[in-house]
């Protein structure tokens, strides 16, 4: 199922976190229109974007539910009355505009040698297939890049000294310390909020001490590496 | 008022008319369209350097420079578009302008023209592309020295 919201990560800023429900996706690294699933780079001012699809912003570009949406609000974008009235050459002219003598001319040869058209015919005149064959001419010239994803993991259990002081988190099973914890969150990694020095949960989430466990239930799926404080 | 008067009355309105309309950032103008063939902007050409390929972010992450004229207004412009324009979004007091000549023959113009004051004219419209760094870019029509 697509994310209905996404924005950008508190801790790393090169982090889109996707999020379905309770399941937070992390989109890292690569390149932004990759992280953003926003092929033409589509900034999220005006409302374009959310009539397209578009479920956040990472504060420029808009952040769109998956590659598919983002696509087709490019070729949306590249519908505009400014573009389809000029000829493939002056589209181009006109999105990507430059003082250097040769940046236009680079990206009009780029597109006439990926799609092999007459550059002086008219944008809005192309057929469809040809429509898009500029659209991923385009697309490529942008040199997006893919970067890595994964699942924020969730607290699944804590231990405390008091309802205020959490000093153990049970994840995948395992029970790891607050620095750890806390390492994890910094890196997207884990789903909470790091306040001073402590833990809280995300906006959302249950109350730590609703899934608050005695340590005596848990020694079965403690980590050997790590000692409880009440072990001590 | 004898024929020839009015005639020259009339002349005289739309003159004044046509300055009122031209001259769209002039001090407290009205909005401009989107809708409209040609609007007239006054301003410094400069030449900005900005984030291109491939995040539009920071050249010194990596990005590619990307060297763009922009035209500083003498006096900001507000553009407002129509209720039916899916495109377009509303702009406030803009003071900077991206200039995209689609004609290759303006190119040395506007390289002669750098840091002076000069009258653009062109079709406005809202950035839409990730190579659009400043709220509206203007497809020149003409360019002189003001």
């Amino acid at each position: 199922m697509p994310a209905t919201k996404a924005h950008k990560s508190k801790y790393n800023a090169k982090h889109i976190i996707y999020e379905d429900g309770d399941k937070k996706t992390v989109y890292s690294g690569g390149s932004r229109a990759w992280r953003t699933n926003n092929p033409g780079n589509i900034k999220s001012r005006g409302p374009f974007p959310r009539r397209h699809g578009a479920i956040g912003s990472d504060g420029v570009n808009a952040i769109f539910p998956d590659y598919e949406t983002g696509k087709d609000a490019m070729v949306a974008n590249l519908h505009r009355h400014d573009y389809t009235v000029l000829s493939i050459n002056n589209m181009i002219a006109t999105y990507a505009p430059a003082s250097d003598g040769n940046n236009v001319p680079a990206y009009q040869r780029y597109v006439h040698d990926q799609t092999g058209l007459d550059m002086n015919r008219i944008f809005g005149s192309l057929d469809s297939a040809e429509f898009s064959s500029v659209v991923d001419a385009l697309e490529s010239y942008e040199h997006s890049s893919a970067g890595e994803t994964w699942v924020m993991k969730t607290i699944q259990a804590t231990k405390s000294t008091n309802d205020q002081n959490f000093t153990d988190f049970k994840v995948d099973g395992a029970w790891i310390s607050k620095s750890d914890a806390m390492d994890q969150v910094r890196q997207d990694r884990l789903d909470a909020v790091i306040s001073g020095d402590h833990l809280r949960p995300s906006p959302g989430q249950p109350d730590f001490e609703s899934i608050e466990e005695e340590a005596t239930d848990e020694e079965e799926g403690e980590d050997p590496k790590h000692k409880d404080p009440d072990d001590r | 008022m004898t024929a020839r008067r009015k005639i020259v009355a009339t002349w005289i309105m739309a003159f004044l008319l046509g300055l009122h309309l031209v001259r769209a950032d002039s001090p407290a103008a009205a909005p401009l369209s989107y809708a409209s063939e040609k609007v007239v902007l006054h301003g410094y050409l400069r030449v900005r350097t900005f984030p291109g390929r491939p995040n539009f972010e920071s050249i010194k992450e990596g990005d590619e420079p990307e060297r763009q004229w922009v035209l500083e207004l003498h006096h900001p412009v507000s553009v407002r578009p129509r209720p039916d324009d899916e495109y377009n979004y509303a702009v406030k007091n803009a003071r900077l302008v991206t200039l995209a000549p689609l004609q290759a023959k303006l190119w040395p113009v506007l390289k002669q023209l750098e840091n002076k004051s000069i009258v653009v004219s062109g079709k406005l419209e809202c950035a839409s592309s990730p190579h659009h760094h400043t709220d509206l870019v203007l497809t020149v029509a003409e360019v002189i020295r003001e």
